[in-house]
C-alpha cells in the first residue's frame, strides 16, 4: 500500500488557540476516510492544510508535494468541495464548464456533460438561480469528471434534503471511487456515510484521539444489550461507556472477545455516532 | 476568428484566466462603455436632429449646417487642423466612465471572490496566485481601456459621419474638410500609446488598490482611501508639503503625459494633446520607473496575501 497522504508533527495556531496539536496521521491509496470530530475540533484545519489553502508547522507530504508551497501543481492531482458553497453566484453553468476545461489538463468535458444529462440544470442559467441542490449537482459533476486521485469533501451535503443526500453519496461511488482513489470525507451526517469509509479518524480538540479501519472497529469494539439480569455482570467487565434507554442499558466495550460478552446478551456492531460519543466523551 | 479568441478551446490556463475576467466583469468592460457611447449618440442625434438649432453663438442659434456654411476659409482652415483635438475631446464622457470601471474593478478584484466564497473554487483549481493576480491586474489596466478605445473609435467615426451630412449644402465637401485631415490610424495609435502609458503611469495606484481589496475584510474603498488620506494628512501638516497628494493625483489623471514638465496644478488648464512620440517620451522620467518598481512590490505583497487567506 503506498502512503498518499503523510502527516508528521502537523501543527496550527490561531492566535493562542491551538487547532491542531502535533498530528500524525498517514492515509494510503484506495480508502475512503470518514474525519469526524465535533465543531472547531480541527477537522476543516486539517484539510485545509492538506489541500495548501494555510499555513502549517510540521511536516506535510501529500502526493509527493509540500501543499502550502505547490498548491497549484497539487491540485492537477487533488480536488475538493468545501463546506460552503464555492461556485461563483456570477457565472454561469456553461461558463464553470468552460473554465474547469481551460485550467484544469485532466478534465472530461464529455464526462461532466454525461453527469449533468441526467438532471435538470439549465445550462444557460446563473449559479445564483440555481436551487441549493442543483449547484452541488453541478459542482459534483465538475469536480468528478477531474481524474484526480485524492477527493476532498468537507461537509459536502450540508443543508441539502435527504434525497440530494443519498444520491450524492451514490454517484460518488458509482462514477468515481476505485481503488486508484482516496476520498476525504468530513460530515456531521455520520451515520450516512458509516457504509461506505472504510477508514474512520476521530479528532477532538486538536488530537487525533483513534485512526482505525471499519473492519476493526467491528472487531475492536462491540455493543452489548444484557437482560435485566446480566446487567451487574457486564458492568463488572469494565466497559468503556454505558447507556440506560428506555429502561434497558446497553455497554460500550473495547477489545473483548465477542464470545466472552455474547454469555451476557446480544453482541452489536457498533455504531459510528455511538463510538463518536464515547470518544468525546470519554478519557 | 472573434469567436474562437472569446472561447475556451481545451487546456489554456491563462487565455481561460482572462475570459473569466470577462464572464465576471462584462459590465465593467462591455456594457459601461457601450451605454456611454449609445447615449452620447443618441443625445447627438436629438440636439441637432429634432432640436435643430442647437449652437449658440452670440445669443443667436444655429443648425450645424448653418455654422459650417457660415465659415470663412480661415475658419475651415482652423477646423480641419483642430480636427483630431475635437475628436480626442469628443470621446471624455466614454474615457471618464470606463476611469471608473477601472478603479471599482480592481477595488472588487480580490475581495468579492472572498466575500462569496469563491475563493475555495478558484483555488481548488490548478492555477497559481501570481497567474491569477496578473489575469487581473492585465484586465484592468489593458483590457478595460483597449474595449473602451475600440467603442472611442466608433464614436468618432459616428461623429465625421454626422459632420458630413451636415456638410451637404454648403460650399465645402466633407472628405476636405472632415475625413482628410483626420487621420484616423494616427489618432487611434495616438489613443492606444496614450492609454498604455496611462496604466503603467497609474500602476502604482492600481496595485495598492489591488492590495486593498485583498486586506479589506469589508468595504475595499475605505481601506483604500483612508490611510493614505491620513497619511496626507500628516505630511500636509508636519511637512507642510502634499508630495503624497500629488503622487496619487498625478497618476491617476495620467498628469505625467499631459504636461511632463509642469507641475500638477497647471495641468488642467495647460491641456493640449500631445503627439505619439511626446507620451512615449515621459518614460524617461525617473518617476515612470520608480512607479513600475512599487508596483511591483506591492503585487508581490497582493499575491503572498492571497496564498495566505483563503477565507
Amino acid at each position: 500500500m503506498t502512503n498518499i497522504i503523510t502527516a508528521q508533527n502537523l501543527s496550527k495556531s490561531f492566535g493562542s488557540f491551538q487547532a491542531l496539536k502535533n498530528v500524525d496521521l498517514t492515509i494510503q491509496k484506495g480508502q475512503i476516510v470518514g474525519i469526524i470530530g465535533a465543531n472547531g475540533a480541527g477537522k476543516t484545519t486539517l484539510l485545509n492544510s492538506i489541500l495548501g489553502l494555510t499555513t502549517y508547522d510540521g511536516e506535510l507530504d501529500v502526493l509527493g508535494f509540500d501543499p502550502y508551497v505547490q498548491r497549484d501543481e497539487l491540485m492537477k492531482k487533488i480536488c475538493f468541495i468545501s463546506d460552503v458553497a464555492t461556485l461563483p453566484k456570477w457565472m454561469r453553468v456553461c461558463e464553470a464548464l468552460d473554465f474547469v476545461e481551460g485550467v484544469h489538463p485532466s478534465f472530461d468535458r464529455e464526462k461532466a456533460l454525461g453527469f449533468l444529462a441526467g438532471t435538470s440544470v439549465p445550462f444557460d442559467k446563473k449559479i445564483r438561480h440555481l436551487s441549493k441542490g442543483m449547484i452541488v449537482q453541478v459542482h459534483l459533476a465538475l469536480i468528478m469528471a477531474i481524474d484526480a486521485k485524492i477527493l476532498v469533501l468537507d461537509e459536502p451535503t450540508l443543508g441539502l434534503d435527504i434525497i440530494y443526500r443519498k444520491k450524492f453519496y451514490h454517484q460518488l461511488l458509482e462514477d468515481f471511487f476505485d481503488e486508484d482513489r482516496t476520498i476525504l470525507i468530513t460530515t456531521h451526517q455520520v451515520d450516512e456515510i458509516e457504509n461506505i469509509l472504510s477508514q474512520v479518524v476521530f479528532i477532538r480538540e486538536g488530537n487525533i484521539v483513534l485512526t482505525a479501519d471499519m473492519d476493526d472497529i467491528g472487531e475492536q469494539w462491540m455493543v452489548l444489550n444484557p437482560p435485566q439480569e446480566n446487567v451487574a455482570a457486564a458492568r463488572a467487565l469494565s466497559p468503556v461507556s454505558e447507556q440506560t434507554l428506555l429502561g434497558r442499558t446497553s455497554f460500550i466495550f473495547n477489545g473483548k472477545a465477542r464470545a466472552e460478552l455474547a454469555e451476557l446478551g446480544e453482541v452489536n456492531r457498533i455504531n459510528l455516532s455511538d463510538l463518536f460519543v464515547t470518544l468525546m466523551d470519554g478519557e | 476568428m472573434l469567436a474562437s479568441i472569446v472561447k475556451v478551446n481545451g487546456y489554456n490556463p491563462f487565455k481561460t484566466l482572462m475570459l473569466r475576467e470577462y464572464w465576471e466583469n462584462r459590465r465593467a468592460i462591455f456594457t459601461t462603455p457601450l451605454v456611454i457611447t449609445a447615449a452620447s449618440m443618441v443625445l447627438i442625434i436629438i440636439s441637432m436632429g429634432v432640436l435643430g438649432r442647437a449652437i449658440h453663438i452670440d445669443g443667436e442659434s444655429f443648425t450645424l449646417s448653418e455654422v459650417i456654411a457660415n465659415m470663412s476659409a480661415h475658419e475651415a482652415q482652423e477646423l480641419s487642423d483642430h480636427i483630431n483635438h475635437l475628436l480626442l475631446a469628443s470621446v471624455a464622457p466614454i474615457m471618464i466612465g470606463v476611469w471608473f470601471c477601472m478603479v471599482f474593478t480592481t477595488l472588487g478584484s480580490l475581495y468579492d471572490e472572498r466575500k462569496d466564497n469563491s475563493i475555495l473554487f478558484w483555488k481548488s483549481m490548478p492555477i497559481s496566485d501570481v497567474q491569477t493576480i496578473l489575469s487581473k491586474i492585465l484586465t484592468v489596466t489593458v483590457v478595460i481601456p483597449m474595449v473602451a478605445i475600440g467603442f472611442s473609435f466608433i464614436f468618432q467615426i459616428f461623429l465625421l459621419i454626422v459632420g458630413s451630412f451636415h456638410t451637404i449644402g454648403t460650399e465645402y465637401s466633407a472628405w476636405d474638410l472632415l475625413w482628410s485631415s483626420t487621420n484616423l490610424p494616427a489618432l487611434v495609435l495616438n489613443e492606444i500609446v496614450y492609454m498604455i502609458m496611462f496604466s503603467l503611469w497609474a500602476l502604482p495606484v492600481f496595485a495598492w488598490l489591488m492590495l486593498s481589496s485583498v486586506i479589506a475584510k469589508r468595504t475595499p474603498l475605505l481601506v483604500a482611501t483612508i490611510p493614505v488620506a491620513l497619511l496626507a494628512l500628516f505630511e500636509g501638516l508636519f511637512f507642510h508639503s502634499e508630495y503624497l497628494v500629488r503622487f496619487v493625483g498625478m497618476r491617476l489623471t495620467g498628469a505625467h503625459i499631459l504636461e511632463s514638465n509642469k507641475g500638477f496644478s497647471q495641468n488642467f488648464i495647460d491641456f493640449s494633446p500631445r503627439t505619439t512620440l511626446d507620451i512615449i517620451q515621459s518614460a524617461t522620467q525617473p518617476a515612470f520607473w520608480v512607479g513600475l518598481g512599487i508596483a511591483a512590490a506591492l503585487l508581490c505583497v497582493t499575491v503572498m496575501l492571497r496564498k495566505r487567506n483563503s477565507m
